[in-house]
């Protein structure tokens, strides 16, 4: 058994594969409602909501936060911007689903999706790509590509 | 109509509804048991056995229900269901390990009232999120599988009932938590008859079951510092209680010939210290247990003039990410028991379990992990007594 065990183990550790992200050189702005009062996020703020540190906004309501599904271009990038993956900030919010200490994150197929979100949810917070921003919401943190 | 309204009840849950979540594990395992006692003054002829099997299991399922009430205040609730749970085979357990709800005056200040998991050593609050392990059997302290082996709460506080907790940051990206709780005595001072026969002492005084027949509670506490990500996490844990040795104590690890002294409600200190931290594709996890009992009124009895509860656990875990998809894991864990229900009173040495584990894991979806696992699991320094356990297990685990 012990000879399994180890041939097993040999094979998990020799299997090696990457996630390839694709090149994105938009800006993307983070929206929200517009109900909310806050107009400017530093990005040490951001982070504390994205890693749901920060469970609400100045005026007390709480904080929806919205991300997308899977691990698209947009999502890794947002991510990397801020020197996170995906995967690290899955991790951060299974701890914090599994423990009750916040709701979980609303995740959302598309930008489409995540413009509805925003728009129609007081308190939601999200990102799209900056030439997507719907006129009805607040860009309150922009990540620059083309500086 | 289903369909329906299942989509109502996703649009619904981002309004501050009801939201419902959880994660399942199945696993095939395939283990053999050594058993053996050996010749000694008191054993005149060594025995022993050696047993296999091989079985599928629906190791657990635990679902979610959580609420936000307000803005401030949330209800949690976990069901969880372990060991293929069935009524009507029967097998396994299900329970309610937690039912609570918070309310965060700051970050610096959250209640929970309820049925909590403490914040005791790391693992402590997570021992039942199996999703958030690289393996697929836990520390021997927090498996359900081999609760038979040895009895968590005499390491581990296992519930509070309330909890205060808070963070505070102390430095750049460092923050400083606390907690505070307070909760029953160990599970064997519940009642375990309901209201019945005045000649039962216990059964003419509870008034239901699960009752805390003692007026011994829980204290305890940790104090704590973490960074945002969570990548670096350590703390230091206390609990006061008192252990319950008003009956007779049963483990495997005990020969059956060896009784366990009754020596009444013996007031126990647990300390715990964890450390886990992530260094690029590095992760470790470890924690250590050390538990006091106050020997003073014990030893007044010259017959138990020896006696000794106490006991340690230590537990060091490291996995190694390849890339966000494969890693591969390696464990060991010590707990060592010189009470009674090891060895005989009067024996030098006390006993030991030593458990060492390895494997890996492939997570081919965001949400799903199949991991392999290899444990041998023996105990030491025990010289009227061998048991062996080795175990290949195979499972997926999927969050829902």
């Amino acid at each position: 058994m012990f000879r399994v065990a180890l041939l097993l183990f040999i094979i998990s550790c020799t299997v090696m594969d990457g996630i390839v992200a694709q090149d994105f050189d938009e800006n993307i702005a983070v929206i929200v409602h517009e109900s909310i009062e806050s107009n400017f996020l530093s990005e040490e703020e951001l982070l504390e909501i994205y890693t749901l540190s920060n469970h609400n906004w100045s005026d007390k309501t709480r904080i929806k936060v919205a991300d997308y599904k899977g691990e698209n271009y947009l999502r890794i990038h947002f991510y990397n911007s801020l020197n996170l993956t995906p995967r690290t900030i899955k991790k951060l919010w299974l701890r914090a689903q599994f423990t009750g200490r916040t709701v979980p994150p609303k995740v959302v197929d598309s930008i489409s999706d995540m413009i509805d979100l925003v728009v129609n949810n007081p308190g939601t917070i999200g990102y799209v790509p900056i030439t997507r921003v719907p006129p009805d919401v607040k860009v309150i943190f922009e990540i620059r590509n083309d500086l | 109509m289903l369909l329906t309204s299942l989509t109502t009840s996703t649009k619904a849950q981002y309004d501050d509804e009801l939201y419902i979540f959880g994660f399942s594990q199945v696993l095939l395992n395939t283990k053999s048991v050594s058993y053996n006692v050996y010749e000694s003054d008191e054993i005149p002829f060594a025995y022993g056995n050696r047993f296999n099997s091989t079985s599928f299991a629906l190791h657990q399922v635990n679902l979610f229900f959580q609420k936000p009430i307000n803005e401030r205040s949330i209800f949690f609730l976990n069901l969880e269901a372990t060991g293929s749970y069935s009524s009507k085979i029967p097998s396994g357990h299900l329970e309610i390990p937690e039912g609570w709800i918070s309310y965060r005056f700051s970050e610096l200040l959250e209640i929970k009232a309820g049925l909590l998991l403490p914040k005791f050593n790391n693992l402590t609050e997570i021992k039942n999120r199996l999703p958030l392990f690289p393996y697929l059997i836990r520390p021997i302290m927090y498996e359900s599988l081999l609760n038979n082996l040895v009895t968590p709460e005499d390491y581990n506080p296992q519930n509070a009932y309330f909890q205060i907790t808070g963070s505070k940051q102390l430095l750049v990206n460092k923050y400083l938590e606390y907690a505070f709780y307070i909760g029953n005595a160990e599970n064997s001072f519940l009642s375990r008859t309901p209201v019945g026969s005045a000649d039962d002492e216990e059964a003419a005084t509870a008034f239901y079951l699960g009752e805390n027949m003692n007026t011994a509670l829980l204290f305890g506490g940790r104090l704590g510092l973490i960074n945002q990500y969570e990548t670096f996490k350590t703390g230091v844990s206390f609990t006061y209680d008192e252990d319950n040795r008003t009956e007779e104590v049963t483990s495997i690890f005990r020969l059956s010939s060896f009784t366990t002294p009754i020596l009444g409600e013996v007031k126990r200190y647990r300390f715990g210290y964890d450390l886990s931290f992530t260094l690029d594709k590095i992760a470790f996890e470890g924690e250590f247990i050390s538990v006091f009992h106050n020997h003073k009124e014990i030893r007044e009895n010259p017959a138990f003039a020896q006696a000794n509860l106490n006991k340690y656990f230590v537990y060091a875990n490291l996995t190694y990410n390849f890339n966000d998809d494969f890693y591969a894991f390696g464990y060991s864990s010590f707990h060592q028991d010189q009470s009674f229900e090891m060895v005989k009173q009067g024996t030098p040495s006390a006993a030991g379990v030593l458990v060492t584990s390895f494997g890996g894991g492939w997570r081919p979806f965001e949400n799903t992990s199949i991991k392999v696992q290899y444990l041998d699991s023996y105990v030491l320094e025990n010289n009227y007594l061998g048991y062996t356990i080795d175990m290949l297990s195979v499972g997926i685990s999927t969050i829902f």
